[in-house]
């Protein structure tokens, strides 16, 4: 009998809830068609002061002024794909300055202490459309988040807040941020070269750990400093392989003899790992002199260091393609295998496989 | 006849019975409440993200992984053009696409030679796999990113070995040949990257192409299936994957990343051995290697599910393919739980000791026997009238009442979240065979899995043939 009301009570509570479900989705489709009524009412009366703005003459206020009849988060997501999609980037500036004193933007921003994730998130991605370099204390607090997706929202609004004082700090963080999200944060302080560069070359000259050594010579080379590429080149033999591996990586944004000097040298190193990223970067350089070291160096013990050398010499002109033809008919059949195939590849696939 | 005494021990065993299963069918259903429950948050997290999600910025960002991307293929001369087609055109910068012909017999290479310009180039890569030998390899003078491998059949497993040898880069992404991904399905696939976790797959969700409009490899307009085989699957699969799998992550010891659209780390694939050729499912088994492996060694690296990055697949419309699709399926659960049986409730394994598999095992792998043990039990009980009929009539009730229950809520999900069927009549046709399916669809899918153990113990090792319609244009 027990049994039976058990089953019963569960029997009872399962149809109230499908009931309740059901009469959830129907509600729930009928208010997001009247949000979706209000929000298109809501953009038709922001598209006239948009185009007078964007159109040329007229002022950002009223385009502000008609923000304010959407509801904060609309309004955020509204302007940030409009941020992204249709405002120029000197425009941008135009519009943070307008936004960051109006109401819904200070309510999205006070979320930035907020113990819920979402709402920090949104502070973060407000931060990105209508920080002011006044608002470093809160990028800080939001860069240092629990939660990697408000650290990468608050990544987006360093352009917009950060100073020369701040890239200096972000630069030591950069060491400690996983691999991925550093390599994302270069993509945002590459918009920001001129801050980056004098603390950059400074650092580069300090007799820092090896990871930091690597991750800034990284950056160096990937936002191409010139200034920092300059002490990148002194770091060509650091005991540690994986800062040479990213001076071998950096130098091949230095069209330079003493590049393909240092890169040469580098052919011989005993890590394989970092052969192979010089006898990428001679090619990139695109110097004929190297091209007895590359065919040395398609001769290499690791299969890896032989393509790299092999995929180089295609790039230095006839006089590399010829070398690499010649190396079809080679002794050691590995080395004339890649060079078959190396050769035979497409212009296309050549160049899909030199920049994997 | 049977003596009073044994009636009477029959009675008290039938009652015993009935009851063991209910117990069994509530913890088995709180635990998919707690799935549920524990997928909401996740659910929420990557709902938020994918909401604004910059994806263009990340196009041009370093940070993305390189990809290459596996297709076997057997015979499918008639659709390999457009399926090549629309994977070289996903919206992701650094992939390769490889695909694997297993030893077709029919044009499929001759297709792809004229299609695509192919010539040949000398095999030269190591290869740390065996596999079945490579004929020959081909580069494509039209798509700089496409490599194709001829070699001879070894099925799906040894062709995803095959291609793993040939990849260039570092993580892998299998895919079936008429798997239909959306365009940025792999920039949101590649989120945990950009997230800063330490990973070693990722698994994507499938949904059910079946009554979409497809053009040019592309699923255009969602839609929920008229037919009754594949509307039912269409809730299946939103509850497998919304919050079966969601739930996991929190969990963690997740077992299943499909194999027709999930990313893996080659590194580790190669150091396991890749897929293994003899298993009729090769995505669980694989799955179980690598956590084992990953506890074994010591990495900590974690195989989330995202639940935005979609992939489209055509599943069984006629009650034969489905029967040996779920069949095959389930003998592949049996293979790789006997495999590695000493995985359960072993604490070494942690979460995958401890719960996934305990879970596949009594909540999966014996759920069909444990059920068809309670149909039989509660006929026999009625018949003999050890069982109560208001008994047996409300145990039914609530065992349909659950499953629709959390199809219903996997219907919330999705409007909550992704709402990728934006019409009022997909809605009511979602909620309708949510309804029905527990209404004959399930138990029949349960006499499939049945029939698995049969074929399981009798050293059946067949994939049986998958038939598919194809897909048809936007209505």
């Amino acid at each position: 009998m027990s049994a039976i009301i058990v089953l019963a009570v569960i029997g009872l509570f399962q149809t109230a809830f499908l009931v309740l479900l059901v009469i959830f989705l129907g509600v729930r489709r009928h208010l997001d068609d009247v949000r979706d009524v209000a929000f298109v009412a809501g953009r038709e009366a922001l598209s006239e002061p948009l185009s007078a703005w964007l159109g040329g003459g007229g002022a950002v206020e009223p385009f502000v002024v008609a923000l304010r009849s959407l509801p904060g988060r609309t309004a955020l997501g509204y302007v940030g794909n409009l941020a992204r999609t249709t405002i120029p980037p000197a425009e941008r500036a135009v519009l943070a300055r307008a936004l960051r004193d109006e109401p819904w933007v200070h309510e999205v921003l006070a979320g930035a202490t907020s113990s819920r994730w979402g709402r920090r998130l949104d502070a973060a991605r407000c931060l990105a459309l209508a920080g002011a370099p006044a608002d470093g204390a809160l990028l800080e607090s939001l860069l240092d988040d629990s939660r990697p997706a408000v650290v990468i929202a608050a990544v987006n609004a360093l352009p917009r807040v950060a100073d020369a004082q701040f890239v200096a700090r972000l630069l030591d963080r950069l060491v400690v941020l996983p691999h991925v999200v550093a390599l994302y944060l270069q993509g945002t302080l590459r918009e920001m070269r001129e801050l980056v560069e004098p603390p950059l070359a400074e650092r580069l000259s300090t007799d820092a750990s090896s990871r930091a050594l690597a991750r800034w010579t990284e950056l160096a080379g990937a936002l191409e400093l010139p200034q920092a590429l300059d002490r990148v080149a002194l770091l060509a033999d650091h005991p540690d392989a994986q800062v040479r591996q990213a001076t071998a990586r950096a130098l091949r944004r230095v069209p330079r003899q003493r590049s393909v000097d240092i890169l040469q040298r580098l052919l011989a190193d005993s890590d394989a790992g970092v052969r192979a990223v010089a006898a990428h970067a001679l090619g990139e350089l695109g110097s004929t002199g190297a091209i007895p070291a590359l065919i040395a160096a398609a001769h290499d013990p690791a299969l890896n260091v032989r393509y790299r050398a092999m995929l180089a010499l295609t790039q230095l002109g006839e006089p590399g393609r010829a070398a690499a033809r010649s190396l079809r008919t080679d002794g050691d059949r590995y080395v004339a295998d890649i060079a078959t195939l190396v050769v035979g590849l497409g212009d296309g696939a050549l160049l899909d496989m030199v920049e994997a | 006849m049977m003596s009073p005494s044994m009636i009477e021990g029959l009675h008290r065993l039938i009652w015993w019975a009935d009851h063991a299963v209910l117990v069994y069918f509530l913890l088995l259903n709180s635990f998919y409440a707690l799935l549920l429950l524990l997928s909401i948050p996740e659910l929420w997290l990557h709902w938020r993200l994918a909401d604004d999600e910059q994806l263009s910025r990340l196009l041009s960002s370093e940070a993305l992984p390189s990809l290459s991307l596996l297709v076997p293929a057997y015979n499918e001369e008639v659709t390999i053009a457009a399926s090549m087609l629309s994977f070289l055109t996903l919206e992701y910068p650094k992939i390769e696409v490889i695909l694997i012909n297993d030893g077709s017999t029919d044009r499929t290479v001759d297709v792809l030679t004229a299609e695509f310009d192919l010539y040949e180039v000398p095999p030269a890569y190591p290869r740390p796999l065996e596999t079945q030998r490579v004929r020959a390899v081909y580069r494509s003078r039209r798509h700089s990113r496409l490599v194709v491998l001829d070699k001879e059949n070894g099925g799906k497993a040894d062709s995803l070995n095959a291609g793993m040898n040939a990849a260039r880069h570092p993580y892998i992404v299998a895919v079936d040949a008429d798997t239909l991904i959306e365009p940025d399905a792999l920039m949101r696939l590649t989120r945990p990257f950009l997230l800063g976790k330490s990973v070693a797959a990722v698994g994507g969700t499938l949904r059910v192409a079946n009554g979409c409009g497809v053009r040019m490899g592309r699923v255009v307009d969602p839609r929920v299936a008229f037919s009754w085989l594949s509307g039912c699957q269409v809730v299946e699969y939103l509850r497998a994957f919304l919050f079966g799998r969601l739930g996991w992550n929190t969990i963690g010891g997740s077992l299943i990343i499909s194999g027709a659209f999930g990313l893996f780390k080659r590194e580790y694939l190669i150091a396991i051995g890749g897929y293994k050729t003899g298993n009729v499912t090769e995505d669980m088994d694989l799955v179980v290697r690598l956590q084992r492996y990953l506890y074994e060694s010591g990495i900590k690296a974690e195989l989330p599910f995202i639940p935005d990055p979609v992939a489209w697949t055509e599943v069984p419309s006629d009650w034969k393919v489905l029967a040996r699709q779920r069949e095959r399926w389930h003998r592949g659960l049996i293979g790789t739980m006997i495999t590695h049986k000493d995985l359960v409730f072993n604490r070494k394994y942690g979460a995958m000791g401890m719960v996934a598999m305990p879970y596949f095992l009594f909540g999966e792998m014996l759920a069909p026997i444990v059920e068809l043990l309670g149909y039989a039990l509660t006929g026999l009980g009625l018949a003999i009238g050890a069982v109560d009929t208001r008994f047996a009539l409300l145990f039914f009730g609530c065992a349909v009442g659950y499953g629709t229950l959390l199809s219903f809520w996997a219907i919330v999900l999705e409007e909550l979240s992704f709402r990728r069927y934006r019409r009022r009549g997909d809605l009511a046709r979602m909620l309708f065979f949510g309804f029905i399916e527990g209404l004959g669809y399930r138990q029949l899918t349960v006499w499939f899995r049945l029939q698995a153990f049969w074929k399981y113990f009798r050293g059946a090792e067949n994939w049986g043939v998958m038939t598919r319609k194809g897909f048809g244009p936007p209505p």
